[in-house]
């Protein structure tokens, strides 16, 4: 019983940030979706191992990377998507019609796009960084690269971002 | 500088810029609008950002919360906790047929060690009785005889 308690307040509390580090590194939603659902079932079936709870933010960042890599690897599907964000189904929050639910769509939109033109280790570290509000040295720990590396890479992925949403935004 | 001062600006965004570092951004904020700017399109980024953050679908939560409920019927917690009640049932089974032995040991001991005294007690009243029946003997020296 303990371990369903457990479970669920972990849940509740990372599920939204791992389903949108997961959508947004993926773009598809679908996809998103199963390994969302990939990771916390092997988080389940793993916690007794996770001693420390401040560890199961790793814990699942990592698991999710690395099934997203490997959803990568093995469908071949990555290109397509990064390309083909899949920005057509997104939900504007309740209470957005009419212009003020078309801007947001439209800004939601251009950010998507946005993110989608990144290299995917620079997005990886924007969506780490912006999502779970991590470190420097935690998302460098998590990618497995060095947090000099992740605080440059951070600083270049977002230079872009701003120069395209500038961009777009001055046309 | 330009670069610098963005660099400044992201690690105060992330939390990882130095506290005696802060006064120098926030002078810097205060006196260069380059830096003003930065610092604002730094945060439209980061509010950009957080916009697009979506809710999980409640079809995944019931799919995953579903999921996880046959691994507590097939395999239940309790049971890697189930093997120590066993063994402990079996030890205190153990413990009270030794305590039981124990016990019957001791007490056909203590009965042996009574017969023991009774017997001995009987025997020293033999030999007291036996010392009584015997007459008196009386040591005279006689005459030339002497007694060290």
């Amino acid at each position: 019983m303990d371990e369903i308690i457990d479970f669920t307040l972990s849940y509740n509390r990372y599920k939204k940030k791992i389903f949108n580090f997961t959508l947004r590194m993926t773009g598809d939603r679908m996809m998103a979706e199963d390994i969302v659902q990939t990771v916390f079932l092997r988080f389940w079936k793993h916690m007794h191992e996770i001693r420390n709870s401040s560890a199961v933010i790793f814990w699942l960042y990592k698991a999710a990377r690395n099934e997203i890599y490997s959803q990568f690897r093995s469908r071949k599907r990555y290109n397509d998507r990064t390309e083909n964000t899949d920005i057509t189904d997104l939900q504007i929050p309740g209470g957005t019609d009419g212009e003020t639910g078309f801007i947001l769509n439209e800004t939601r939109e251009m950010v998507l796009n946005a993110i989608a033109t990144l290299p995917e280790e620079q997005k990886e570290v924007v969506l780490l960084k912006e999502y779970s509000g991590l470190s420097y040295d935690e998302i460098a720990s998590i990618c497995g690269i060095e947090a000099a590396l992740v605080k440059s890479r951070l600083y270049s992925a977002r230079q872009k971002l701003i120069k395209i949403l500038s961009k777009k935004i001055n046309e | 500088m330009k670069n610098e001062i963005n660099e400044m600006i992201n690690a105060w965004f992330d939390g990882e810029l130095e506290k005696k570092r802060e006064t120098e951004l926030f002078n810097l904020l205060a006196t260069d609008e380059e830096a003003r700017t930065a610092f604002r399109a730094m945060n439209n980024l980061k509010n950009a950002l957080s916009a697009i953050e979506e809710e999980v679908p409640e079809g995944l939560d019931e799919r995953i919360l579903r999921s996880i409920a046959p691994k507590q019927q097939t395999h239940p917690p309790a049971r890697k906790w189930q093997f120590f009640p066993a063994l402990g049932y079996a030890f205190s089974i153990i413990l009270a047929i030794i305590t039981l032995f124990m016990m019957m040991e001791i007490r056909s001991y203590r009965d042996g060690l009574e017969n023991l005294n009774t017997k001995v007690k009987e025997q020293d009243q033999t030999i007291r009785m036996m010392f009584n029946a015997y007459p008196t003997i009386v040591v005279k020296p006689t005459q030339n005889e002497i007694i060290q």
